[in-house]
Protein backbone atom coordinates (compact mmCIF):
# COMPACT_ATOMS: atom_id res chain seq x y z
CA UNK A 1 0.00 0.00 0.00
CA UNK A 2 1.23 3.44 -0.83
CA UNK A 3 2.07 5.98 1.76
CA UNK A 4 -0.69 8.31 0.54
CA UNK A 5 -3.31 5.60 0.82
CA UNK A 6 -2.32 4.81 4.35
CA UNK A 7 -2.55 8.49 5.20
CA UNK A 8 -6.05 8.62 3.72
CA UNK A 9 -7.27 5.64 5.68
CA UNK A 10 -5.79 7.11 8.81
CA UNK A 11 -7.50 10.46 8.20
CA UNK A 12 -10.84 8.75 7.56
CA UNK A 13 -10.54 6.79 10.78
CA UNK A 14 -9.68 9.93 12.71
CA UNK A 15 -12.71 11.68 11.27
CA UNK A 16 -14.90 8.75 12.19
CA UNK A 17 -13.63 8.72 15.76
CA UNK A 18 -14.15 12.47 16.14
CA UNK A 19 -17.70 12.35 14.80
CA UNK A 20 -18.54 9.36 17.02
CA UNK A 21 -17.09 11.20 19.98
CA UNK A 22 -19.10 14.33 19.17
CA UNK A 23 -22.29 12.32 18.87
CA UNK A 24 -21.64 10.51 22.13
CA UNK A 25 -20.64 13.61 24.05
CA UNK A 26 -23.40 15.93 22.86
CA UNK A 27 -26.00 13.23 23.31
CA UNK A 28 -24.89 12.62 26.88
CA UNK A 29 -24.41 16.26 27.77
CA UNK A 30 -27.72 17.65 26.59
CA UNK A 31 -30.05 14.72 26.91
CA UNK A 32 -28.75 13.22 30.14
CA UNK A 33 -26.37 15.14 32.35
CA UNK A 34 -28.04 18.54 32.31
CA UNK A 35 -31.61 17.24 32.82
CA UNK A 36 -30.19 14.95 35.53
CA UNK A 37 -28.65 17.90 37.36
CA UNK A 38 -31.89 19.89 37.02
CA UNK A 39 -34.04 17.04 38.38
CA UNK A 40 -31.73 16.60 41.39
CA UNK A 41 -31.66 20.36 42.05
CA UNK A 42 -35.47 20.50 41.89
CA UNK A 43 -35.69 17.89 44.67
CA UNK A 44 -33.43 20.01 46.87
CA UNK A 45 -35.23 23.27 46.08
CA UNK A 46 -38.60 21.61 46.87
CA UNK A 47 -37.14 20.46 50.22
CA UNK A 48 -35.84 23.95 50.97
CA UNK A 49 -39.15 25.67 50.15
CA UNK A 50 -41.04 23.11 52.23
CA UNK A 51 -38.69 23.64 55.18
CA UNK A 52 -38.86 27.42 54.90
CA UNK A 53 -42.66 27.40 55.17
CA UNK A 54 -42.56 24.81 57.95
CA UNK A 55 -40.24 27.10 59.92
CA UNK A 56 -42.46 30.08 59.21
CA UNK A 57 -45.60 28.19 60.33
CA UNK A 58 -44.02 26.90 63.53
CA UNK A 59 -42.73 30.38 64.37
CA UNK A 60 -46.24 31.80 63.95
CA UNK A 61 -47.98 29.08 65.96
CA UNK A 62 -45.68 29.05 68.97
CA UNK B 1 -9.37 -22.10 63.99
CA UNK B 2 -7.49 -19.01 62.87
CA UNK B 3 -5.26 -19.52 59.84
CA UNK B 4 -2.02 -17.57 59.93
CA UNK B 5 -1.67 -15.41 56.78
CA UNK B 6 1.00 -16.51 54.29
CA UNK B 7 3.81 -14.29 53.01
CA UNK B 8 1.91 -13.98 49.71
CA UNK B 9 -1.03 -12.45 51.60
CA UNK B 10 1.17 -9.76 53.13
CA UNK B 11 2.76 -9.12 49.73
CA UNK B 12 -0.63 -8.71 48.04
CA UNK B 13 -1.79 -6.20 50.64
CA UNK B 14 1.51 -4.28 50.44
CA UNK B 15 1.35 -4.20 46.63
CA UNK B 16 -2.12 -2.65 46.44
CA UNK B 17 -1.37 -0.29 49.32
CA UNK B 18 1.66 0.82 47.29
CA UNK B 19 -0.65 1.59 44.36
CA UNK B 20 -2.80 3.80 46.59
CA UNK B 21 0.29 5.61 47.90
CA UNK B 22 1.49 6.29 44.34
CA UNK B 23 -1.97 7.71 43.64
CA UNK B 24 -1.55 9.98 46.65
CA UNK B 25 1.82 11.18 45.34
CA UNK B 26 0.26 11.99 41.97
CA UNK B 27 -2.50 13.88 43.73
CA UNK B 28 0.04 16.05 45.55
CA UNK B 29 1.11 17.48 42.17
CA UNK B 30 -2.09 19.57 42.09
CA UNK B 31 -1.40 21.57 45.31
CA UNK B 32 2.25 21.73 44.19
CA UNK B 33 1.21 23.50 40.97
CA UNK B 34 -1.09 25.84 42.92
CA UNK B 35 1.77 26.68 45.30
CA UNK B 36 4.11 27.37 42.36
CA UNK B 37 1.54 29.60 40.60
CA UNK B 38 1.17 31.69 43.75
CA UNK B 39 4.94 31.70 44.37
CA UNK B 40 4.59 29.93 47.70
CA UNK B 41 8.05 28.40 47.67
CA UNK B 42 8.04 26.84 51.12
CA UNK B 43 4.70 25.05 50.72
CA UNK B 44 5.85 23.97 47.23
CA UNK B 45 8.89 22.35 48.81
CA UNK B 46 6.63 20.60 51.35
CA UNK B 47 4.70 19.01 48.50
CA UNK B 48 7.87 18.04 46.64
CA UNK B 49 9.08 16.25 49.79
CA UNK B 50 5.64 14.73 50.42
CA UNK B 51 5.17 13.40 46.90
CA UNK B 52 8.77 12.13 46.74
CA UNK B 53 8.18 10.07 49.88
CA UNK B 54 4.92 8.75 48.35
CA UNK B 55 6.66 7.74 45.12
CA UNK B 56 9.62 6.10 46.88
CA UNK B 57 7.41 4.13 49.30
CA UNK B 58 4.86 3.34 46.58
CA UNK B 59 7.44 2.13 44.04
CA UNK B 60 9.26 0.08 46.67
CA UNK B 61 5.99 -1.62 47.62
CA UNK B 62 4.92 -2.29 44.04
CA UNK B 63 8.38 -3.39 42.85
CA UNK B 64 9.35 -5.73 45.67
CA UNK B 65 5.99 -7.32 46.34
CA UNK B 66 4.03 -9.36 43.86
CA UNK B 67 0.28 -9.71 44.27
CA UNK B 68 -1.70 -12.93 44.13
CA UNK B 69 -3.79 -13.36 41.00
CA UNK B 70 -6.96 -14.25 42.85
CA UNK B 71 -7.79 -11.85 45.61
CA UNK B 72 -10.02 -13.06 48.41
CA UNK B 73 -12.55 -10.93 50.27
CA UNK B 74 -10.08 -10.74 53.14
CA UNK B 75 -7.43 -9.16 50.87
CA UNK B 76 -9.87 -6.60 49.46
CA UNK B 77 -11.15 -5.58 52.88
CA UNK B 78 -7.70 -5.37 54.50
CA UNK B 79 -6.29 -3.35 51.57
CA UNK B 80 -9.18 -0.88 51.87
CA UNK B 81 -8.82 -0.29 55.60
CA UNK B 82 -5.01 -0.48 55.76
CA UNK B 83 -4.43 1.83 52.80
CA UNK B 84 -6.57 4.54 54.44
CA UNK B 85 -4.34 4.40 57.53
CA UNK B 86 -1.13 4.52 55.49
CA UNK B 87 -2.55 7.34 53.36
CA UNK B 88 -3.21 9.29 56.55
CA UNK B 89 0.37 8.91 57.75
CA UNK B 90 2.00 9.70 54.39
CA UNK B 91 -0.48 12.41 53.36
CA UNK B 92 0.03 14.28 56.62
CA UNK B 93 3.68 14.97 55.74
CA UNK B 94 3.25 18.18 53.68
CA UNK B 95 0.61 19.40 56.14
CA UNK B 96 2.94 18.88 59.09
CA UNK B 97 5.88 20.52 57.27
CA UNK B 98 3.76 23.65 56.77
CA UNK B 99 4.22 24.50 60.45
CA UNK B 100 0.50 24.96 61.03
CA UNK B 101 0.23 21.93 63.31
CA UNK B 102 1.37 21.44 66.87
CA UNK B 103 2.21 17.76 66.32
CA UNK B 104 2.28 15.08 63.60
CA UNK B 105 -0.79 13.52 65.23
CA UNK B 106 -2.70 16.76 64.66
CA UNK B 107 -1.71 16.75 60.99
CA UNK B 108 -2.75 13.09 60.74
CA UNK B 109 -6.06 13.93 62.44
CA UNK B 110 -6.76 16.60 59.82
CA UNK B 111 -5.87 14.33 56.94
CA UNK B 112 -8.08 11.53 58.26
CA UNK B 113 -10.81 14.11 58.82
CA UNK B 114 -10.34 15.18 55.19
CA UNK B 115 -10.29 11.70 53.63
CA UNK B 116 -13.30 10.57 55.63
CA UNK B 117 -15.14 13.80 54.70
CA UNK B 118 -15.58 14.69 58.35
CA UNK B 119 -14.38 18.29 58.48
CA UNK B 120 -13.13 18.59 62.06
CA UNK B 121 -9.71 20.24 62.11
CA UNK B 122 -6.85 20.96 64.46
CA UNK B 123 -4.98 23.28 62.09
CA UNK B 124 -3.69 26.48 63.65
CA UNK B 125 -4.39 29.89 62.11
CA UNK B 126 -6.50 28.67 59.19
CA UNK B 127 -7.07 32.21 57.91
CA UNK B 128 -3.40 32.53 56.98
CA UNK B 129 -2.79 29.18 55.37
CA UNK B 130 -1.08 29.07 51.95
CA UNK B 131 -3.18 28.41 48.85
CA UNK B 132 -1.20 25.24 48.25
CA UNK B 133 -2.02 23.76 51.65
CA UNK B 134 -5.65 24.83 51.35
CA UNK B 135 -5.82 23.05 48.00
CA UNK B 136 -4.33 19.92 49.58
CA UNK B 137 -6.86 19.90 52.45
CA UNK B 138 -9.81 20.31 50.12
CA UNK B 139 -8.48 17.89 47.54
CA UNK B 140 -8.05 15.27 50.26
CA UNK B 141 -11.68 15.64 51.22
CA UNK B 142 -12.84 15.62 47.58
CA UNK B 143 -10.91 12.46 46.78
CA UNK B 144 -11.81 10.83 50.09
CA UNK B 145 -15.47 11.45 49.28
CA UNK B 146 -15.25 9.31 46.17
CA UNK B 147 -12.92 6.89 47.97
CA UNK B 148 -9.19 6.13 47.72
CA UNK B 149 -9.88 2.75 46.20
CA UNK B 150 -12.19 4.33 43.65
CA UNK B 151 -9.28 6.59 42.67
CA UNK B 152 -6.93 3.64 42.41
CA UNK B 153 -9.48 1.62 40.43
CA UNK B 154 -10.07 4.51 38.07
CA UNK B 155 -6.50 5.32 37.25
CA UNK B 156 -4.08 2.69 38.48
CA UNK B 157 -5.58 -0.78 38.76
CA UNK B 158 -6.74 -2.76 35.76
CA UNK B 159 -10.02 -4.64 35.91
CA UNK B 160 -9.67 -7.84 37.86
CA UNK B 161 -11.77 -10.11 39.97
CA UNK B 162 -10.16 -8.63 43.07
CA UNK B 163 -11.09 -5.04 42.26
CA UNK B 164 -14.67 -5.45 43.38
CA UNK B 165 -13.51 -6.77 46.74
CA UNK B 166 -11.45 -3.68 47.45
CA UNK B 167 -14.30 -1.48 46.27
CA UNK B 168 -16.78 -3.12 48.65
CA UNK B 169 -14.19 -2.96 51.41
CA UNK B 170 -14.32 0.80 51.17
CA UNK B 171 -17.97 0.87 52.23
CA UNK B 172 -19.40 1.13 48.74
CA UNK B 173 -21.51 -1.79 47.64
CA UNK B 174 -23.43 -0.39 44.69
CA UNK B 175 -22.54 -1.50 41.20
CA UNK B 176 -23.67 1.19 38.81
CA UNK B 177 -22.32 -0.76 35.85
CA UNK B 178 -21.51 -4.47 35.51
CA UNK B 179 -17.76 -3.80 35.67
CA UNK B 180 -16.42 -2.36 38.92
CA UNK B 181 -13.75 -0.27 37.17
CA UNK B 182 -16.45 1.21 34.93
CA UNK B 183 -18.47 1.89 38.09
CA UNK B 184 -15.52 3.73 39.65
CA UNK B 185 -15.16 5.79 36.47
CA UNK B 186 -18.88 6.60 36.48
CA UNK B 187 -18.56 7.84 40.07
CA UNK B 188 -15.69 10.10 38.98
CA UNK B 189 -17.58 11.32 35.94
CA UNK B 190 -20.56 12.37 38.08
CA UNK B 191 -18.26 14.10 40.60
CA UNK B 192 -16.23 15.91 37.94
CA UNK B 193 -19.28 17.23 36.11
CA UNK B 194 -20.65 18.55 39.39
CA UNK B 195 -17.19 19.99 40.17
CA UNK B 196 -17.40 22.19 37.06
CA UNK B 197 -21.03 23.21 37.56
CA UNK B 198 -20.78 23.80 41.33
CA UNK B 199 -17.42 25.58 41.38
CA UNK B 200 -18.54 27.87 38.57
CA UNK B 201 -21.73 28.78 40.47
CA UNK B 202 -19.84 29.59 43.70
CA UNK B 203 -17.17 31.46 41.73
CA UNK B 204 -19.78 33.74 40.16
CA UNK B 205 -21.52 34.16 43.54
CA UNK B 206 -18.17 35.09 45.13
CA UNK B 207 -17.50 37.75 42.48
CA UNK B 208 -21.06 39.04 42.96
CA UNK B 209 -20.38 39.34 46.70
CA UNK B 210 -17.29 41.44 45.99
CA UNK B 211 -14.41 38.97 46.15
CA UNK B 212 -11.43 39.34 43.82
CA UNK B 213 -11.61 37.33 40.57
CA UNK B 214 -8.94 34.71 41.34
CA UNK B 215 -9.71 34.50 45.05
CA UNK B 216 -13.37 33.85 44.26
CA UNK B 217 -12.24 31.15 41.81
CA UNK B 218 -10.15 29.33 44.40
CA UNK B 219 -12.81 29.69 47.08
CA UNK B 220 -15.36 28.40 44.56
CA UNK B 221 -13.36 25.21 43.99
CA UNK B 222 -12.62 24.71 47.69
CA UNK B 223 -16.13 25.36 48.90
CA UNK B 224 -17.45 23.03 46.22
CA UNK B 225 -15.02 20.28 47.24
CA UNK B 226 -15.92 20.70 50.91
CA UNK B 227 -19.66 20.71 50.21
CA UNK B 228 -19.89 18.04 47.48
CA UNK B 229 -17.87 15.51 49.42
CA UNK B 230 -19.96 16.38 52.51
CA UNK B 231 -16.65 17.21 54.14
CA UNK B 232 -17.35 20.67 55.45
CA UNK B 233 -13.86 22.07 55.09
CA UNK B 234 -13.71 25.76 54.17
CA UNK B 235 -10.73 28.07 53.59
CA UNK B 236 -11.69 30.39 56.45
CA UNK B 237 -11.88 29.60 60.15
CA UNK B 238 -15.42 30.99 60.37
CA UNK B 239 -16.47 28.52 57.72
CA UNK B 240 -19.54 29.66 55.74
CA UNK B 241 -20.25 32.45 58.24
CA UNK B 242 -17.24 34.29 56.76
CA UNK B 243 -19.09 35.08 53.52
CA UNK B 244 -22.34 36.43 55.02
CA UNK B 245 -23.98 35.54 51.75
CA UNK B 246 -27.42 33.97 51.32
CA UNK B 247 -26.52 33.15 47.72
CA UNK B 248 -23.41 31.15 48.64
CA UNK B 249 -25.31 29.45 51.46
CA UNK B 250 -28.08 28.32 49.08
CA UNK B 251 -25.61 27.10 46.44
CA UNK B 252 -23.53 25.15 48.96
CA UNK B 253 -26.71 23.71 50.48
CA UNK B 254 -27.86 22.43 47.08
CA UNK B 255 -24.39 20.97 46.46
CA UNK B 256 -24.08 19.14 49.77
CA UNK B 257 -27.60 17.74 49.63
CA UNK B 258 -27.00 16.43 46.10
CA UNK B 259 -23.55 15.24 47.21
CA UNK B 260 -25.19 13.19 49.93
CA UNK B 261 -27.20 11.18 47.37
CA UNK B 262 -26.31 7.62 46.57
CA UNK B 263 -24.16 7.42 43.40
CA UNK B 264 -26.54 4.76 42.10
CA UNK B 265 -29.38 7.31 42.36
CA UNK B 266 -27.35 9.92 40.47
CA UNK B 267 -26.63 7.37 37.78
CA UNK B 268 -30.26 6.22 37.51
CA UNK B 269 -31.57 9.80 37.28
CA UNK B 270 -28.91 10.77 34.74
CA UNK B 271 -29.68 7.74 32.63
CA UNK B 272 -33.30 8.85 32.36
CA UNK B 273 -35.04 7.20 35.31
CA UNK B 274 -36.42 10.48 36.68
CA UNK B 275 -39.03 8.79 38.90
CA UNK B 276 -36.23 7.45 41.08
CA UNK B 277 -35.95 10.89 42.67
CA UNK B 278 -39.24 10.52 44.54
CA UNK B 279 -39.53 6.73 44.67
CA UNK B 280 -36.13 5.85 46.10
CA UNK B 281 -36.34 4.78 49.74
CA UNK B 282 -33.25 6.79 50.69
CA UNK B 283 -34.52 10.04 49.30
CA UNK B 284 -37.97 9.51 50.83
CA UNK B 285 -36.36 8.63 54.15
CA UNK B 286 -34.05 11.68 53.89
CA UNK B 287 -36.98 14.03 53.18
CA UNK B 288 -38.96 12.71 56.15
CA UNK B 289 -36.08 12.70 58.65
CA UNK B 290 -34.99 16.20 57.61
CA UNK B 291 -38.48 17.55 58.20
CA UNK B 292 -38.85 15.72 61.54
CA UNK B 293 -35.47 16.80 62.91
CA UNK B 294 -35.96 20.33 61.59
CA UNK B 295 -39.26 20.51 63.49
CA UNK B 296 -37.40 19.55 66.68
CA UNK B 297 -34.71 22.16 65.97
CA UNK B 298 -37.27 24.93 65.26
CA UNK B 299 -39.24 24.09 68.42
CA UNK B 300 -36.00 24.19 70.43
CA UNK B 301 -34.95 27.48 68.87
CA UNK B 302 -38.39 29.02 69.47
CA UNK B 303 -37.93 28.19 73.16
CA UNK B 304 -34.66 30.09 73.27
CA UNK B 305 -36.06 32.84 71.02
CA UNK B 306 -32.73 33.38 69.31
CA UNK B 307 -33.96 33.57 65.71
CA UNK B 308 -37.04 35.80 65.36
CA UNK B 309 -38.02 35.43 61.68
CA UNK B 310 -38.36 32.69 59.08
CA UNK B 311 -35.42 33.77 56.90
CA UNK B 312 -32.90 33.78 59.73
CA UNK B 313 -34.37 30.49 60.96
CA UNK B 314 -33.74 29.09 57.47
CA UNK B 315 -30.20 30.45 57.22
CA UNK B 316 -29.09 29.42 60.70
CA UNK B 317 -31.47 26.64 61.76
CA UNK B 318 -32.14 24.80 58.51
CA UNK B 319 -28.68 25.31 57.03
CA UNK B 320 -26.87 23.85 60.02
CA UNK B 321 -29.41 21.06 60.44
CA UNK B 322 -29.13 19.93 56.81
CA UNK B 323 -25.38 20.36 56.97
CA UNK B 324 -25.44 17.98 59.96
CA UNK B 325 -27.95 15.58 58.38
CA UNK B 326 -25.93 15.23 55.18
CA UNK B 327 -22.86 14.85 57.44
CA UNK B 328 -21.23 17.86 55.81
CA UNK B 329 -20.32 20.17 58.67
CA UNK B 330 -20.42 23.59 56.99
CA UNK B 331 -21.47 26.03 59.70
CA UNK B 332 -23.11 29.44 59.61
CA UNK B 333 -22.70 29.92 63.35
CA UNK B 334 -19.76 29.65 65.76
CA UNK B 335 -19.13 26.28 67.41
CA UNK B 336 -19.97 27.50 70.91
CA UNK B 337 -23.29 28.92 69.71
CA UNK B 338 -24.65 25.36 69.57
CA UNK B 339 -24.21 25.23 73.33
CA UNK B 340 -24.86 28.87 74.23
CA UNK B 341 -27.68 29.84 71.84
CA UNK B 342 -29.36 26.68 70.60
CA UNK B 343 -30.13 25.01 73.92
CA UNK B 344 -30.40 21.27 74.61
CA UNK B 345 -33.65 20.57 72.73
CA UNK B 346 -32.45 21.95 69.39
CA UNK B 347 -29.15 20.13 69.92
CA UNK B 348 -31.04 16.85 70.30
CA UNK B 349 -32.56 17.46 66.86
CA UNK B 350 -29.23 18.11 65.16
CA UNK B 351 -27.44 15.27 67.00
CA UNK B 352 -30.09 12.79 65.83
CA UNK B 353 -29.81 14.19 62.29
CA UNK B 354 -26.01 13.73 62.32
CA UNK B 355 -26.35 10.19 63.66
CA UNK B 356 -28.77 9.24 60.85
CA UNK B 357 -26.57 10.79 58.18
CA UNK B 358 -26.64 10.64 54.42
CA UNK B 359 -27.17 7.95 51.77
CA UNK B 360 -25.32 4.67 51.37
CA UNK B 361 -22.65 4.62 48.62
CA UNK B 362 -22.40 8.38 48.75
CA UNK B 363 -19.76 10.71 50.09
CA UNK B 364 -21.59 10.95 53.44
CA UNK B 365 -21.53 9.01 56.69
CA UNK B 366 -23.83 8.03 59.56
CA UNK B 367 -26.39 5.18 59.75
CA UNK B 368 -27.46 6.02 56.16
CA UNK B 369 -30.96 6.59 54.81
CA UNK B 370 -31.10 3.14 53.22
CA UNK B 371 -30.63 1.42 56.58
CA UNK B 372 -33.15 3.71 58.27
CA UNK B 373 -35.63 2.85 55.52
CA UNK B 374 -34.96 -0.88 55.82
CA UNK B 375 -35.30 -0.84 59.62
CA UNK B 376 -38.50 1.22 59.45
CA UNK B 377 -40.03 -1.07 56.83
CA UNK B 378 -38.88 -4.08 58.87
CA UNK B 379 -40.68 -2.60 61.87
CA UNK B 380 -43.85 -2.15 59.79
CA UNK B 381 -43.55 -5.74 58.58
CA UNK B 382 -43.31 -7.03 62.15
CA UNK B 383 -46.35 -4.93 63.16
CA UNK B 384 -48.33 -6.32 60.24
CA UNK B 385 -47.34 -9.87 61.21
CA UNK B 386 -48.59 -9.30 64.76
CA UNK B 387 -52.02 -8.04 63.72
CA UNK B 388 -52.53 -10.45 60.80
CA UNK B 389 -53.82 -14.03 61.09
CA UNK B 390 -51.05 -16.57 61.66
CA UNK B 391 -51.19 -18.09 58.19
CA UNK B 392 -50.76 -14.73 56.46
CA UNK B 393 -47.53 -14.16 54.60
CA UNK B 394 -46.55 -10.51 54.96
CA UNK B 395 -44.39 -9.24 52.13
CA UNK B 396 -42.78 -5.84 52.44
CA UNK B 397 -40.91 -4.18 49.60
CA UNK B 398 -38.51 -1.30 49.40
CA UNK B 399 -37.60 0.62 46.29
CA UNK B 400 -33.94 1.32 45.71
CA UNK B 401 -33.18 1.43 41.99
CA UNK B 402 -35.36 -1.67 41.76
CA UNK B 403 -38.01 -3.21 44.02
CA UNK B 404 -36.40 -5.32 46.72
CA UNK B 405 -38.33 -7.78 48.90
CA UNK B 406 -37.46 -7.21 52.52
CA UNK B 407 -36.14 -10.27 54.33
CA UNK B 408 -34.74 -10.90 57.81
CA UNK B 409 -31.16 -10.99 56.54
CA UNK B 410 -31.45 -7.48 55.14
CA UNK B 411 -32.97 -6.08 58.35
CA UNK B 412 -30.41 -7.89 60.52
CA UNK B 413 -27.51 -6.54 58.43
CA UNK B 414 -28.84 -2.97 58.68
CA UNK B 415 -29.39 -3.28 62.44
CA UNK B 416 -25.88 -4.66 62.98
CA UNK B 417 -24.23 -1.70 61.25
CA UNK B 418 -26.46 0.78 63.11
CA UNK B 419 -25.44 -0.88 66.40
CA UNK B 420 -21.76 -0.52 65.45
CA UNK B 421 -22.31 3.20 64.83
CA UNK B 422 -24.07 3.60 68.19
CA UNK B 423 -21.12 1.85 69.83
CA UNK B 424 -18.52 4.24 68.38
CA UNK B 425 -20.69 7.29 69.13
CA UNK B 426 -20.87 6.06 72.74
CA UNK B 427 -17.16 5.28 72.90
CA UNK B 428 -16.12 8.82 71.95
CA UNK B 429 -18.69 10.33 74.29
CA UNK B 430 -17.50 8.22 77.24
CA UNK B 431 -13.85 9.16 76.65
CA UNK B 432 -14.84 12.83 76.30
CA UNK B 433 -16.80 12.75 79.58
CA UNK B 434 -13.85 10.98 81.24
CA UNK B 435 -11.67 13.97 80.39
CA UNK B 436 -14.17 16.34 81.96
CA UNK B 437 -16.23 17.61 79.00
CA UNK B 438 -19.98 18.06 79.66
CA UNK B 439 -22.12 15.16 78.36
CA UNK B 440 -23.97 17.10 75.58
CA UNK B 441 -20.72 18.55 74.21
CA UNK B 442 -18.87 15.22 74.34
CA UNK B 443 -21.78 13.37 72.70
CA UNK B 444 -22.21 16.04 70.02
CA UNK B 445 -18.57 15.98 68.92
CA UNK B 446 -18.34 12.20 69.16
CA UNK B 447 -21.42 11.69 66.96
CA UNK B 448 -20.00 14.33 64.64
CA UNK B 449 -16.71 12.41 64.30
CA UNK B 450 -18.30 8.93 64.03
CA UNK B 451 -20.84 10.01 61.43
CA UNK B 452 -18.17 11.98 59.51
CA UNK B 453 -20.06 15.23 59.93
CA UNK B 454 -17.60 17.78 61.32
CA UNK B 455 -19.88 20.12 63.24
CA UNK B 456 -18.31 20.90 66.59
CA UNK B 457 -19.63 22.12 69.91
CA UNK B 458 -16.11 23.17 70.88
CA UNK B 459 -14.57 19.93 72.17
CA UNK B 460 -12.38 19.37 69.10
CA UNK B 461 -9.32 21.55 69.38
CA UNK B 462 -5.55 21.15 69.32
CA UNK B 463 -5.63 21.34 73.13
CA UNK B 464 -7.78 18.26 73.60
CA UNK B 465 -6.21 15.11 75.12
CA UNK B 466 -4.14 12.85 72.86
CA UNK B 467 -6.29 9.79 73.60
CA UNK B 468 -9.42 11.66 72.55
CA UNK B 469 -7.75 12.63 69.27
CA UNK B 470 -6.87 8.98 68.63
CA UNK B 471 -10.42 7.86 69.49
CA UNK B 472 -11.86 10.45 67.08
CA UNK B 473 -9.45 9.31 64.34
CA UNK B 474 -10.64 5.73 64.91
CA UNK B 475 -14.28 6.86 64.85
CA UNK B 476 -13.82 8.76 61.59
CA UNK B 477 -11.98 5.87 59.94
CA UNK B 478 -14.30 3.08 61.12
CA UNK B 479 -17.42 5.14 60.44
CA UNK B 480 -16.34 5.97 56.89
CA UNK B 481 -15.43 2.38 56.00
CA UNK B 482 -18.62 1.09 57.63
CA UNK B 483 -16.85 -1.34 59.96
CA UNK B 484 -16.61 -4.50 57.85
CA UNK B 485 -13.13 -3.82 56.50
CA UNK B 486 -12.04 -2.58 59.95
CA UNK B 487 -13.14 -5.91 61.43
CA UNK B 488 -11.28 -7.67 58.59
CA UNK B 489 -8.08 -5.78 59.41
CA UNK B 490 -8.51 -6.59 63.11
CA UNK B 491 -9.07 -10.25 62.26
CA UNK B 492 -6.04 -10.26 59.96
CA UNK B 493 -3.80 -8.89 62.70
CA UNK B 494 -5.12 -11.38 65.27
CA UNK B 495 -4.64 -14.23 62.78
CA UNK B 496 -1.09 -13.03 62.16
CA UNK B 497 -0.30 -13.19 65.89
CA UNK B 498 -2.32 -16.18 67.05
CA UNK B 499 -3.08 -18.15 63.89
CA UNK B 500 -1.66 -21.56 63.08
Amino acid sequence: MEKKEIKNIFAQKQEHIVSEYDKYFSNRLFSRYIPGIIVESLYVIALMIFAFFLGWLLLRWF
Amino acid sequence: MLVRPRVADYETIAYFTGKVIIGLGLLMQIPLVVALIYREWNPALDFVIGSSVCFIVGFLFTSFFKPLKNLTWMHGMVVASFSWLVAMVVGALPSFLSGHYLSYLDAGFDLMSGYTTTGLFLLQDLDHVSNGLNMWRHLATYVGGQGMIVVALTFLVSASAGAVKMYVGEGKDEKLLPNVVETARAIWLISLIYLFVGSFAIWIAGIYEGMAFDRAFLHGIWLFMGAWSTGGFAPQSQNLLYYHSLLIEIITMIIFIIGSFNFAVHYAVWMGDRKEIYRNIELVSFFITVILTFTIVVLGLIKTGIYPDALIMFRKGFYNLVSGHTTTGNQTIYARQFIKDWGPFAMVGITVAMAIGASACSTGGGFKGLRMGIIFKGFIQEMKKVISPESTVVVQKIHHIKDIVLDDKLVRGALFIVLCYIFIYGLGAVVGVFYGYPIPDALFDSVSAGSNTGLSAGVTSAAMPVLLKIVYIFEMWAGRLEFMSVFALGGFIVAGVRGK
